[in-house]
C-alpha cells in the first residue's frame, strides 16, 4: 500500500465506509461528503502502522463490530486496529497530532557508507544541529534538537529486519549480515513536521564533520556545507537520501503530551 | 508483503505506481494450477482509460464466472514506464498475478478506436510476443481482437490470431472449451485456430486471401479452405436480462475517467444517424428490464461504495423505463449521497426536470449535439433534432437556471456547403439570443449566458451510409474550420460565444485506419517502429512518424480518405456481415444525397436487415 498517494487514500476510505455500510454523518451543501479526515498525510513510499482518521457518524454499534465490518471490505495491505469515540467538542487529529514515530532502516544495497552508529552518537550528545528545512517555496534554518524527541540505533540481523523477505528487486545477500535500524520519534506539528529523511541527511552531515575535524584539524573550514545558505539562498539540491534509500515505517502519533492519538477517545 | 512485477526502486520512480500494481477492490485472485486457460484481457491505452470501460468489466466478470479460466487485466504502461521496460528487459506482466503476458494462454485486445493501433504492438512487444502473426508460435498466447474497431479488422490483420465479431457475452464458452479440447489432443496453434473459424463470428484472417485490381481496390477477399466461411455473421445478445453483468465491478485506487458505477439500460440505437457507426452495427436495439436494473445497480452500489451510478447506453432517452429507473434511483439512493448522471439525454421538459433533481445546475452546462448547422445537412446525416427542439430544450434550460450550454457539431460532412458550415456560427449565436429573450433582464443578475461550440472532423466509417462518402483534406478542414471560427467573431452575441475546433492532423489518419485495409498493417508497423504510440494523445502524437511511415510504404493516404468509393467497389470489411445489409446503407446514402430523413426504428421500421436476429426492436409490440 505504499504506493497509494494521500488523495487516493482519502477515496479509498470514502468507499470503504459506504461499503461497510457505517452510518457516516454528511456535510450540507449541493455535493455532500462524508465528514473525515486524517491526522496527517503519508507520503508515497512510506509505510505505517498507525495512521488516524476522524469520521463523524450518526449512530454506532460497537468499535469490534465496526472494525470487523471495515476489515472485511477493505483490501490487502489496509487494516483498522482500533477505533474509540471521541468527545462532541474535541480538535482534529489534524490539529493534535504533535509528533510521530518511526522505524527507519535502509533498503538492501543502500546501506549507508558513514558511521551511522557514531552520527547518532554524536547527534544526541551535542548542544545543536541545525539544518536547512525546505518548506513549499523557501528555505529556513531549524534547530533539529528541538525538534527530535528521541533517537537510537540498533544492529540487527538483516534476516530479521526483512521478516517476510524484501521489497520486489530487492536481494539479501547476507541474512545474518546486521544492518541498522532506527527508531526515532519526530515532531509533527503542522509547522514543525519533520521527514525521517531529514534527519538521516543532517546524521551524515554530522559524521562527515567529524572525520574532517579529525584529519583537517587546523585546516580553515572552507567547504561550505548545503546548509549555509549563500545568494539565492537555495542551496544545490542533494539527492539523499533519496526516495527509494530509506524504508520508513510510521509506528505511532503523538499528542503534545507525548500519548498516542488514540488514547484520546472512549472505548465503545 | 504482496510481490509485484516492477521492483520498488522502479514503482517509486514512475508517475502513478497505483496503475500497476493491481489489488484493487473486487479483482479476482485464482490459484493459478487450479484453472485451465489464463486469459489477459487489455485495453491498450493508458490506466485511468482502459479502466473506464464497461466492456472489459463484463467480459472480466463472465470470465471468472468459470472456474477453469482466470481472466487478469493489462493497460498499456504509459511512456514513462515504457522506456524503463525496455531498457531494463522488463517483460510485460498482467495486473492480479503480475505474471508475464507471454506465458498466458490468450492475449485479448478490445478495440474500441483507430488510434490505439500501435498501442497494440506496444503491448505486443513488450510482451515479448512477435507482432505479426505469422511469426507466432507454439508458445506464444494466442491474440485475440474485439469490440467495434473488428468490424474492419484488415488494417491490423496481421497482428491478430483471430477477431471476435460481436458481443463477447455469445460464443466464448465455445472458444474456450474448444481450446482445452484441442490442448489436450495435443493439436497445433493452426489446427485450433482452423477450428475457431467454424464458431460463428469468428475471424481468422491467416486462412484468407485478398488480392488487388491495378487501380489498388480490392479484386477478391476468398477463404483458402472450402470449409472456412466467406460470410463472418456478428454474434449479438437476444435476451439483454439473460446475460451475465457484473455485480462487483472493479474499483481502482486512483480516479479513472469514468470512476463511477455504470448500469447499461440498452444496446443499440433506434435513431439511424448515417454518420454513427455504433447506430449501426449494434442493432437492434436491445433493452434491459428495469427489474434487472435495480437489481444489479443495488448490488454494485454495495459491492463497490462508489456513490455516483450512471446509466449508459447511445440514446439513454430512447429507454422506455427511463422514467421508473431514475424515480427508483432517485427514491432509494438520494438519502445515500449517491449521485446519478445521465449523460446522452435528450434535452426536453422530462430530462431536464431529472436533471435539476440530480445535478447542480449552477455547475453544470447543458450539452446539445446538433452534429450539423443547417437544417439541411442535419436531415442528410439524418439527425432527427430540429432548430426548434433545440430552441425550446435550451430556454427550458435557461428556465430552469442554466446558463451554460455546449454545441457539438461536425465538419467536413458529405454534401457540406460553406452557406451549412456557417450556420453553425449562427445557431450558436441563435441559442444565445434565446436566452435574452427567455430570460428578462432582472432575472439575469449580471450572468452571462455561454455558448460553448464545438466542432470535429467527420471520418467516414464502415457500415454507416456515408463507407463510401470522400473525406475532406486537412486542408479542407482547416479552411471550414476559419470560416467558422470567422463567423463567429462577427455574430451579434459573440462575447457569450466560444468555438473550439479539433485536431486535423489525428482525423486524417483516423480516416485511413477505419477504411484501410490489409496493406495499411506494414504503415502502422513503420510508424510503431519510428515511435508512434499513444497517437490518441495529442501531446504524444507526432505526424511527422506517420508521414515517414506512409512514405516508406509507398501508400498515398488520399487512396483511403479523399477518394470516393463507387457502391460496386468491393470494400475490405464486406465479408463481414452486421445484419445490416448492404442495400440498406446503399439506400441510405441516397437518400442522404436527396436530404431524405429516414424514421427512427420505433417509428417506423425501414427494413435494414437486422431484424434477422429475432429480438430487440424489431419485435416490440408484436
Amino acid at each position: 500500500m505504499r504506493y497509494i498517494g494521500h488523495l487516493d487514500t482519502m477515496r479509498f476510505f470514502q468507499r470503504l465506509i459506504r461499503r461497510s455500510n457505517i452510518d457516516a454523518a454528511y456535510s450540507e451543501g449541493f455535493s455532500p461528503h462524508q465528514i473525515l479526515s486524517f491526522a496527517q498525510p503519508l507520503g508515497v513510499g512510506v509505510e505505517s502502522n498507525a495512521e488516524y482518521m476522524d469520521l463523524e457518524v450518526k449512530s454506532l454499534t460497537t468499535a469490534e463490530d465496526m472494525t470487523e465490518r471495515m476489515n472485511r471490505e477493505t483490501a490487502e495491505g489496509i487494516e483498522i486496529l482500533d477505533m474509540t469515540l471521541l468527545p462532541e467538542k474535541c480538535a482534529k487529529a489534524m490539529a493534535s497530532v504533535y509528533a510521530a514515530g518511526y522505524t527507519v532502516v535502509f533498503r538492501p544495497g543502500h546501506e549507508p557508507d558513514w558511521d551511522i552508529m557514531a552520527a547518532v552518537e554524536l547527534f544526541n550528545g551535542t548542544e545543536s544541529v541545525k539544518v536547512m528545512k525546505k518548506s513549499k517555496k523557501s528555505y529556513r534554518e531549524v534547530e533539529l534538537k528541538e525538534l527530535v524527541y528521541s533517537l537510537s540505533v540498533k544492529m540487527v540481523p538483516a534476516g530479521e529486519v526483512f521478516p517476510e523477505g524484501p521489497l520486489s528487486g530487492d536481494v539479501i545477500d547476507d541474512e545474518k549480515k546486521e544492518v541498522p535500524v532506527l527508531d526515532m520519534v519526530l515532531s509533527a506539528s503542522s509547522g514543525d513536521n519533520v521527514k525521517p529523511g531529514l534527519l538521516i541527511k543532517a546524521l551524515r552531515t554530522l559524521d562527515s564533520k567529524k572525520h574532517r575535524t579529525d584529519s583537517e584539524a587546523s585546516a580553515p573550514d572552507t567547504s561550505s556545507e548545503p546548509d549555509t545558505a549563500s545568494g539565492s539562498g537555495v542551496p544545490e539540491e542533494e539527492e539523499y537520501p533519496s526516495k527509494t534509500d530509506l524504508m520508513i515505517t510510521r509506528e505511532e502519533l503523538f499528542d503534545s503530551n507525548m500519548k498516542p492519538l488514540i488514547d484520546a477517545g472512549m472505548r465503545f | 508483503m504482496k510481490k509485484t512485477a516492477l521492483s520498488d526502486e522502479i514503482l517509486l520512480s514512475i508517475e502513478k505506481p497505483e496503475r500497476y500494481i493491481g489489488n484493487e477492490i473486487n479483482a479476482i485472485i485464482k490459484d493459478k494450477d487450479k484453472v485451465d486457460i489464463r486469459f489477459a484481457i487489455c485495453f491498450p491505452d493508458v490506466y485511468e482509460i482502459g479502466m473506464s470501460h464497461l466492456g472489459i468489466q463484463i467480459l472480466y466478470d463472465m470470465f471468472n464466472k468459470r472456474e477453469d479460466v482466470w481472466c487478469e487485466r493489462v493497460y498499456s504502461p504509459w511512456t514513462d514506464l515504457d522506456k524503463i521496460m525496455r531498457d531494463k528487459n522488463i517483460p510485460l506482466f498482467a495486473l492480479e498475478s503480475q505474471d508475464k503476458v507471454r506465458d498466458f494462454d490468450f492475449l485479448g485486445i478490445t478495440l474500441q478506436y483507430e488510434m490505439c493501433y500501435t498501442n497494440i504492438l506496444q503491448v505486443l512487444e513488450l510482451s515479448g510476443i512477435p507482432l505479426l502473426q505469422k511469426d507466432r508460435t507454439e508458445d506464444d498466447p494466442i491474440v485475440i481482437g474485439g469490440g467495434p474497431c473488428a468490424y474492419n479488422p484488415e488494417p491490423i490483420a496481421e497482428f491478430f490470431d483471430l477477431f471476435y465479431i460481436g458481443e463477447g457475452e455469445t460464443k466464448y464458452d465455445e472458444l474456450f472449451d474448444l481450446y482445452k479440447r484441442c490442448r489436450d489432443e495435443n493439436k497445433s496453434r493452426e489446427e485450433f485456430l482452423r477450428q475457431a473459424a467454424l464458431i460463428d463470428g469468428i475471424y481468422v484472417p491467416s486462412l484468407y486471401e485478398v488480392k488487388y485490381n491495378e487501380d489498388g481496390t480490392l479484386a477478391e477477399f476468398r477463404s483458402l479452405y472450402p470449409d472456412v466461411r466467406t460470410v463472418v455473421k456478428k454474434n449479438i445478445v437476444t435476451r439483454m436480462d439473460d446475460v451475465p453483468y457484473p455485480e462487483k465491478p472493479l474499483v481502482p485506487f486512483i480516479q479513472v475517467t469514468q470512476d463511477r458505477v455504470v448500469l447499461e439500460v440498452m444496446r443499440g440505437c433506434i435513431r439511424g444517424c448515417r454518420f454513427c457507426q455504433a447506430g449501426q452495427i449494434y442493432r437492434p436495439v436491445r433493452e434491459r428490464s428495469t427489474e434487472f436494473l435495480t437489481d444489479k445497480a443495488k448490488k454494485m452500489l454495495n459491492s463497490t461504495g462508489q456513490d455516483e451510478i450512471t446509466l449508459s447506453s447511445l440514446s439513454t432517452s430512447d429507454y422506455r423505463g427511463l422514467r421508473e429507473i431514475v424515480t427508483w434511483l432517485i427514491d432509494n439512493y438520494r438519502e445515500k449521497y449517491v449521485n446519478i448522471s445521465l449523460p446522452s439525454l435528450r434535452i426536453d421538459e422530462f430530462s431536464l426536470d431529472i436533471m435539476s433533481r440530480v445535478q447542480d445546475v449552477k455547475k453544470s452546462s447543458l450539452t446539445f449535439a446538433p452534429e450539423a448547422g443547417s437544417q439541411r445537412m442535419r436531415n442528410v446525416i439524418n439527425k432527427g433534432i430540429t432548430e426548434e427542439d433545440i430552441m425550446q430544450g435550451s430556454a427550458e434550460a435557461f428556465k430552469g437556471g442554466w446558463n451554460k450550454v455546449k454545441l457539438y457539431f461536425m465538419l467536413g460532412l458529405p454534401f457540406e456547403r460553406d452557406e451549412d458550415v456557417l450556420e453553425i456560427s449562427h445557431l450558436s449565436d441563435r441559442v444565445a439570443m434565446n436566452y435574452f429573450d427567455t430570460i428578462p433582464k432582472e432575472k439575469r443578475k449580471g450572468i452571462r449566458v455561454m455558448v460553448n461550440s464545438s466542432a470535429s472532423f467527420f471520418i467516414p466509417k464502415p457500415f454507416t451510409p456515408f463507407q463510401w462518402a470522400p473525406m475532406n483534406s486537412p486542408d479542407e478542414f482547416l479552411r471550414k474550420a476559419h470560416l467558422v471560427k470567422d463567423a463567429f467573431k462577427n455574430e451579434l452575441n459573440h462575447k457569450s460565444l466560444k468555438f473550439q475546433y479539433h485536431e486535423h492532423d489525428l482525423s486524417e489518419l483516423e480516416g485511413v485506419l477505419a477504411r484501410g485495409d490489409r496493406r495499411i498493417s506494414k504503415v502502422i508497423m513503420k510508424a510503431y517502429e519510428n515511435g508512434a504510440v499513444f497517437d490518441s494523445w495529442q501531446e504524444i502524437f507526432d505526424r511527422e512518424r506517420w508521414d515517414r511511415a506512409f512514405t516508406e510504404c509507398g501508400i498515398d493516404r488520399r487512396f483511403y480518405t479523399e477518394r470516393e468509393r463507387d457502391v460496386e467497389e468491393l470494400l475490405p470489411w464486406d465479408f463481414i456481415d452486421t445484419g445490416v445489409s448492404k442495400k440498406f446503407l446503399i439506400k441510405e446514402w441516397e437518400n442522404a444525397k436527396n436530404g431524405v430523413v429516414t424514421p427512427n426504428c420505433r417509428k417506423s421500421c425501414s427494413g435494414c436487415g437486422a431484424a434477422s436476429f429475432g429480438t430487440g426492436v424489431c419485435f416490440e409490440g408484436r
